[in-house]
């Protein structure tokens, strides 16, 4: 066949696959070419059978298993990695390749290198490793493989560089040497200890299983891996695939539905390790097809005791009742730590009685209960001291130190794991209101419980401080989140208002109680309560006073208080009374400090708060010049501090902050200093950190709202006329309306919408494009509306909405639409009285009223036409 | 910093990144389409029995090693770096239908146990190699004859693209990848009819 009688054949195909039937008989007829006809006839026939033979030969073949070990085709041999020559490969899984290697320069230093081939390195992934390396070359442990180095190959795969240890995987070690049982527990005993030290410095090993652990001549364990597998897990979660890296065979219930990884999921897989070095049998069997029925296999299918292993009856008893206790399904129903497992393992050994053996009643009524959905462990535990007649006393004190270990796993839980994983994974948000549930469940329990135990009551408060803050600032921006924040501030108030009052000179509970304080004020203010704000700051300025007064050399102490001065500051705006008593306090107590310390970044950031407080004080008061020296150190400091960390993105924030200041107090308010090209200078340099940090995480919302931000401002300068204002302008509001669809209940951000509307409307009418403005400023007015209607409470909404309504009313008139101006009046004099009801001040809601009669009688008044003459 | 401060496509970006010589880039940018290049592998596990969790990801693993190694090149979008995706994905599976093919005539492996069982799996799995050798060589012979139907082929079958995406990243209609899949199909399965030629 040649190319010219292909496209011949092409096109009567075409032809004929357009006509059915009798049609297409008529159409091979009538060629004359009969091979064609032949080769066409042959091209019809298998059209018709459609049989799905390519896809099929593709996906068999795919799915067909390579010869031998010969798989991977990439030439490792000799090539230099980092600074390390590979010598062998040494092993290979699903998802890395080991070899010995050496460092380049120096063979005598033998390493084992991993390269994870799952996928290459991502940029958060090399930033997490950075960070996480110094902790894990820090872990120095006799059981332990110490990691020496790490990076990403040029493919950008990442690599990990650990000791080279001599010996054998565990499970061949078991298989040759054959050890007897008291070798077994205290081989065990030895991989305990890695775990647990491990553990201490806050790393979860993850994945536990035989292929991790080396045993040399001697029989000396070697855990090898730690860390690895979290690194690793950072990109799988962003890559949805739930599995994650970790072996399914060896994975804990947790692991496979995507629940936090603790310490506790190392206690799983030591329980399944054990299980396999006493039996020589997999204890978990797991389901591959698929995500389900992995999920399946882990979660719900019971583990087989290690005594109904054929051969391993000797099992019966302690060691089953250890495994058992270490591989609940339900993590806070395993030991708590893995010394807890050792002591077992030793207890056994010495023929004393183990302590999970004492639980193990318990543990069978607390699936019952668990079945019969009471969510509290301490009031499973309650009803469980009723059950099991357990004596009152030593019961109660179990108790007593459960909970702390309960209250206390939850606090820190709450502050490093997820507040930490939920930075870096934005994707699990859901995962996390999961946890943040979890945690209110027990708080709840454990406050009915609390009594007069004034320890107990304070750590409660502190987990639902942390608790309030992961829903109100972590978990997102909409209004049920917030909501749901103040409730769990407000609990952590009612235990620490009447705690505070009894004990006044209690730094720790002051710094707590002003922190609730200061988290409600926060709220309020962002609802638009700004009167509800300030008294709730002032509380906490008056209890941290006292508490400082009592506690002179308390740093932390004094830093919450300059905080709460500052955010006091920060609230003047829109109070009927400006209090500047605060505006010098925090620079007079942190000037002494930085004094001492001129370096040190944490004061400057401190210092450049302080002095942004004093800004927006004196300028809210009207006080511009004396707000500008204020605003100068502040931004000299972020200036410093961007300079000191120019990676990181919340000083970028803050430079950007302080510009705007600067170019607030030279233009663009009533009170400004009236100094446009300065405030344009300023303005301008906004867009550089904001235009960093949108580079930087282009899909964060907040980087989307700063830039549209700083162009307002910098076009909001601009001359009236300057057609580039209403291009920065349009820019910015259609941003801002991308955000608001993806996140409706955003009021922070509608408000900004209606700014933008009402300022584009402004330059377009000043341009002469009348239809143009009235468009934006209807547009306005309908997100102001939207607002107002969702939000009774919110005073901010109903203040922008009413800017929009007079500004539409005006422009109107402008146009001479009189008869439709006057038909905005009702409605707008309407939310002039609910904006009244909200807040009564002048400078808040209750001068709206007197401004919309002032408008609409503006509007009702026969105006002298302007008419040609 | 782009001077008109016009937000580009963070993959455009990073494709011009790459194209300039940038090869640091590029696990970034695997990163980012990684997603669809899963999707892409996926495509030749479509069938509900695989029992492999792990073989799509080896796949896309592989040809993005075989992408790193390749010099960067400009792409004038990322549908045209999914085609090459595509390409590779198509030329590992020749690969390794070669090697699977050629273990069956006595270059195998001598180390694997010999079983009844593992005897009748090596048998389908040299007459799956075959078959997908067939079609290779019949996409081959279709290029010659039909530049454009092998490339549609190539990335509904490989690539994993709907055909809205082909005509995209070929510049036609859909209509017309549709009209022209529909004979590439046709003809190469008319091709799967006739016997197996020895691999030379």
């Amino acid at each position: 066949m040649t190319p010219e009688r292909f496209a011949e054949l092409e096109r009567i195909f075409s032809e004929a696959i357009a006509l059915d039937g009798p049609a297409r008989a008529t159409f091979l007829d009538s060629l004359s070419d009969a091979a064609l006809r032949g080769e066409l006839e042959g091209l019809l026939r298998t059209d018709a059978l459609s049989r799905g033979e390519l896809a099929n030969a593709i996906s068999d073949l795919a799915r067909t298993p390579s010869p031998g070990e010969e798989g991977m085709p990439p030439e490792w041999a000799g090539r230099l990695i980092g600074s390390y020559r590979i010598i062998r490969e040494i092993g290979r899984g699903g998802m890395s390749i080991v070899f010995e290697a050496s460092r380049e320069g120096d063979f005598a230093q033998r390493v084992a290198l991993k390269i994870s081939t799952l996928a290459p390195f991502s940029q958060p992934l090399l930033e997490r490793f950075r960070q996480e390396r110094r902790i894990l070359a820090g872990i120095e442990h006799p059981h332990i493989a110490r990691l020496i180095d790490g990076g990403s190959t040029s493919e950008g795969l990442p690599f990990f560089v650990t000791e080279y240890c001599e010996g054998e995987s565990l499970d061949r070690y078991m298989a040759r040497a054959n050890p007897g049982l008291r070798a077994v527990c205290e081989l065990f005993q030895k991989i305990c200890s890695a775990v647990e030290y491990a553990h201490q410095n806050l790393i979860v090993h993850r994945d536990i299983k035989p292929a991790n652990v080396l045993v040399d001549d001697a029989g000396n364990p070697k855990l090898i891996d730690f860390g690895i597998a979290k690194l690793l897990d950072l990109d799988a979660a962003q890559t949805q695939t739930a599995i994650g890296p970790g072996t399914p065979s060896y994975a804990a219930p947790e692991q496979v539905m995507g629940r936090p990884v603790t310490t506790r999921t190392d206690i799983y897989q030591l329980g399944l390790l054990f299980f396999e070095m006493l039996t020589r049998r997999r204890a978990q069997v797991v389901e591959e097809s698929s995500l389900a029925g992995l999920q399946r296999s882990i979660c719900e299918v019971e583990l087989p005791l290690a005594s109904s292993v054929p051969g391993a009856e000797r099992l019966r008893g302690d060691l089953d009742v250890i495994i058992a206790t270490a591989t609940q399904k339900d993590p806070d129903r395993r030991y708590r730590s893995v010394a807890a497992l050792a002591d077992d393992v030793r207890a056994h050994l010495a023929s004393r009685p183990i302590h999970a053996r004492a639980d193990s009643k318990a543990y069978r009524v607390g699936r019952f209960l668990r079945r019969n959905r009471l969510a509290s462990s301490a009031v499973a535990l309650a009803v469980l001291a009723l059950l099991t007649g357990v004596a009152a006393t030593t019961y109660q004190a179990r108790l007593a130190e459960r909970r702390f270990t309960q209250v206390r796993g939850i606090a820190r839980a709450l502050l490093y794991d997820v507040q930490g994983a939920i930075q870096v994974l934005p994707a699990s948000v859901d995962a996390q209101q999961v946890v943040v549930q979890t945690a209110l469940n027990y708080l709840n329990g454990l406050s009915a419980e609390a009594g007069g135990d004034e320890t107990l009551q304070l750590e409660i408060a502190t987990g639902y401080l942390r608790t309030g803050n992961i829903q109100a600032n972590v978990l997102g921006s909409s209004l049920e989140q917030r909501a749901a924040g103040q409730g769990s501030y407000q609990k952590a108030l009612a235990i620490l208002e009447p705690l505070s009052a009894r004990r006044p000179a209690d730094a720790a509970i002051a710094g707590e109680l002003a922190a609730v304080y200061s988290a409600l004020a926060e709220i309020d203010v962002r609802s638009g309560r700004s009167a509800l704000a300030l008294k709730r700051t002032q509380s906490g300025i008056q209890v941290m006073e006292r508490a400082v007064a009592l506690n002179p050399a308390d740093r932390p102490l004094s830093l919450r208080l300059v905080r709460a001065y500052v955010q006091f500051n920060r609230d003047i705006a829109g109070r009927q009374q400006v209090d500047l008593s605060h505006v010098r306090k925090p620079i007079a107590l942190l000037e002494p400090l930085l004094r001492q310390n001129p370096d040190d970044a944490a004061l400057q950031e401190e210092a450049a708060g302080a002095y942004a407080g004093a800004v927006a004080a004196h300028f809210n008061a009207h006080q511009t010049k004396e707000a500008k020296p204020y605003a100068e150190q502040a931004l000299a400091l972020r200036e410093r501090l961007v300079a000191a960390q120019p990676n990181n993105a919340p000083a970028r924030r803050a430079l950007m902050l302080a510009y705007a200041a600067l170019g607030d107090i030279h233009w663009g308010f009533p009170h400004s200093l009236g100094d446009r090209d300065t405030a344009i200078a300023y303005y301008g340099k906004m867009l550089g950190p904001a235009e960093w940090l949108r580079e930087r995480e282009p899909g964060k919302r907040s980087t989307r709202t700063d830039l549209a931000m700083a162009r307002m401002r910098y076009a909001g300068a601009m001359p009236p006329k300057d057609p580039r204002a209403v291009e920065f302008l349009t820019e910015s509001l259609s941003a801002m309306e991308e955000i608001v669809r993806e996140d409706p209940s955003n009021s922070s951000v509608s408000r900004q919408q209606i700014d933008l509307c009402l300022r584009l409307a402004a330059r377009l009418a000043e341009l002469g494009r009348t239809a143009d403005a009235e468009r934006y400023l209807r547009r306005g007015l309908q997100v102001g509306e939207g607002l107002a209607t969702v939000d009774a409470k919110n005073l901010g909404a109903r203040t922008w909405a009413l800017r929009a309504f007079v500004a539409l009313g005006q422009q109107l008139t402008r146009t001479g639409r009189r008869a439709e101006a006057l038909a905005l009046i009702p409605r707008a004099e309407a939310r002039a009285r609910e904006a009244y009801a909200i807040d009564k001040s002048g400078a808040g809601g209750g001068r709206w009223p007197e401004q919309v009669a002032a408008w609409a009688a503006e509007l009702r008044k026969p105006k002298a036409r302007v008419t040609a003459p | 910093m782009d001077p008109t401060g016009e937000p580009k496509g963070e993959v455009t970006v990073m494709l011009n990144r790459w194209a300039g010589g940038d090869a640091s880039v590029l696990p970034l940018l695997a990163h980012a389409l990684y997603p669809q290049w899963r999707r892409m592998a996926q495509a030749h596990f479509h069938r509900e029995d695989s029992g492999h969790v792990l073989q799509p990801t080896a796949l896309v693993h592989e040809a993005y090693l075989a992408l790193a190694r390749l010099r960067p090149q400009g792409f004038e979008s990322r549908n045209e770096l999914h085609a090459l995706v595509a390409k590779l994905m198509r030329q590992i599976l020749v690969d390794h239908a070669r090697r699977v093919h050629a273990a069956k005539r006595g270059g195998g492996s001598p180390h694997l146990p010999v079983t009844d069982d593992l005897d009748a799996a090596d048998e389908m799995a040299a007459e799956r190699a075959s078959r997908f050798l067939i079609i290779h060589q019949a996409l081959g012979k279709l290029e010659e004859f039909h530049q454009r139907m092998a490339s549609i082929i190539e990335l509904h079958f490989f690539g994993g693209l709907t055909q809205a995406e082909i005509g995209e990243s070929l510049g036609v209609s859909t209509a017309t990848v549709n009209r022209e899949l529909r004979m590439a199909k046709a003809w190469l399965n008319s091709a799967l009819g006739t016997p197996l030629p020895e691999e030379s």
